[in-house]
């Protein structure tokens, strides 16, 4: 696979363009053929975003906000958007500073810092590089990764990620004891995050 | 990777272990949680609202024509409108129930503490009674009595964490934000529960809202394709300075419908440790930290 630069957006928003200021502008008429492609790209792009989204803010109900929020935002300032950059990076520009709003809004949220965004961005890039349109499509390689390991470190990432369960009932669903399951869970996850590094040709892997 | 010794995420934040840990625990939940559709419903609705924006923009009759016609009517109709208005309505009175709803949001997000008398009816006929209390959008403490004994739960500044009923059993932290997973509630029981601000934001994002016939209740309706945590419905009364009263919400899972209630029963300022696990419990009491 060829691996392109790492797009630049055009123009993304900074920080003197807050969300409020976005939230409290009308939303612009556009043509039929801007509000199809509009919707093609975003329906194309809006999973990854949101995973991007979750990896940064968490909470799922801020998640949602701050989702809606970008893609209001981009419709907004559609005009902005140069066609030869990468749509999803432009989003995810747009994202991070509706992160940021929505966080100063949220006292009592922890912010968070431009180099964590920067080395989210880096991962969230380097997967948009995978082959495929869909977000699903993309994570053949975190497949491939789950299904090298051992049949109990997959049981264990599902319990934890797919139930949700941690501490106690995961071990109980591992049927051990409550360091080790937590030891399982760690290991597994170290071994994915080797393999996607390394599928992904990120730094340090 | 000695991953034994895997560090604390918010201790590693931007030094790349903390982005390489927020980065694989999206994908993984992603990966093992994929909900595909309500992907599908989030685009949905935000196409919903500016197809709406589109649709009220857009008109047969040119603007400036149709205002030059209207513009008189227009004027005695809002001179007469407003009169009413200064006559019957009360001033923090809002005319449509999303306005009403967006207002006590506002209200509901102030660092103000409220507490509510909380019942939850589940499905297999286990009542759950206790009490609820929040500050603003985050800040929230939960006490139920279970048949085990009393459990208190809540997310302060830096944990979400429960002390169960027996004395014996640790208190258990998490990371913030995870206080439905602390409490092994499915994803369809989060909102109304705890976050009260963030549940109005979301009912009025999600659902169809009006006033009851008695003028004062809101009755919430969800929209399809709306995500699972959104009740099927919802009544909530709101109070002249946009606080929430009462809160009643129901969903409709696989085992059958279950109920949330939520009685204001006052605003009693509390200490800003009221909100954090170590007001809840003895200082001898085992704490484990999950995260």
């Amino acid at each position: 696979m060829t691996k392109q630069g790492r797009p630049i957006p055009s123009s993304i928003p900074r920080e003197d363009s807050p969300s409020a200021a976005d939230r409290a502008r009308p939303v612009p008429q556009r043509s039929d053929g801007e509000r199809k492609l509009f919707e093609a790209l975003v329906r194309d792009h809006s999973e990854l975003l949101y995973v991007f989204i979750r990896s940064c803010v968490g909470r799922s109900s801020l998640a949602d906000e701050v989702h809606q929020d970008t893609l209001l935002t981009a419709w907004r300032r559609l005009s902005d958007f140069d066609q030869s950059r990468s749509f999803g990076a432009w989003l995810r520009g747009i994202a991070r500073v509706q992160i940021r709003a929505h966080l100063r809004l949220r006292a009592s949220v922890p912010t968070i810092s431009d180099e964590l965004l920067d080395g989210l961005e880096a991962r969230f890039h380097a997967l948009a590089q995978q082959p495929g349109d869909r977000l699903e499509d993309k994570l053949e390689c975190l497949r491939s990764c789950i299904a090298e390991l051992a049949e109990r470190d997959q049981r264990a990432l599902e319990i934890r990620y797919s139930d949700g369960l941690r501490g106690a009932p995961l071990a109980a669903g591992l049927e051990t004891s409550l360091e080790n399951a937590k030891k399982i869970v760690q290991r597994a996850r170290a071994r994915v995050l080797a393999c996607m590094k390394g599928k992904l040709e990120l730094e340090g892997s | 990777m000695n991953a034994d010794h895997e560090p604390n995420r918010d201790d590693l934040d931007g030094r790349g272990y903390g982005a390489d840990r927020r980065f694989l625990d999206a994908l993984l939940e992603r990966h093992f949680a994929a909900a595909p559709a309500e992907d599908a419903a989030r685009v949905d609705a935000v196409l919903r609202r500016i197809d709406s924006a589109g649709a009220l923009a857009a008109s047969p009759v040119p603007a400036r024509w149709r205002f030059r016609v209207l513009r008189p009517l227009a004027a005695v109709a809002a001179a007469a409108a407003f009169l009413l208005a200064v006559l019957l309505v009360p001033a923090p009175f809002s005319s449509t129930a999303s306005a009403a709803i967006q207002r006590a949001t506002e209200a509901m997000s102030r660092a103000v503490d409220l507490q509510y008398r909380i019942e939850i009816d589940t499905p297999l006929g286990i009542p759950f009674r206790g009490d609820l209390w929040t500050r603003g959008y985050d800040l929230v403490v939960l006490r139920l009595d279970t048949p085990a004994g009393e459990v208190w739960a809540g997310e302060g500044r830096e944990f979400a964490w429960i002390v169960p009923p027996f004395d014996r059993m640790p208190v258990r932290l998490n990371d913030r934000g995870s206080l439905r997973e602390v409490l092994k509630l499915q994803e369809d029981m989060s909102a109304p529960l705890f976050h009260i601000a963030s549940a109005l934001e979301r009912l009025g994002e999600w659902c169809d809202l009006r006033f009851d016939s008695d003028g004062e209740t809101i009755e919430a309706r969800r929209l399809e394709g709306a995500p699972r945590d959104i009740p099927v419905r919802a009544r909530i009364r709101i109070g002249p300075q946009g606080i929430v009263r009462e809160f009643e919400a129901e969903w409709t899972p696989i085992l059958g419908p279950r109920k949330c209630r939520l009685t204001w029963i006052g605003d009693q300022e509390r200490d800003d440790s009221f909100y954090e696990h170590a007001a809840h419990h003895g200082a001898e009491r085992d704490v484990v930290d999950l995260r």
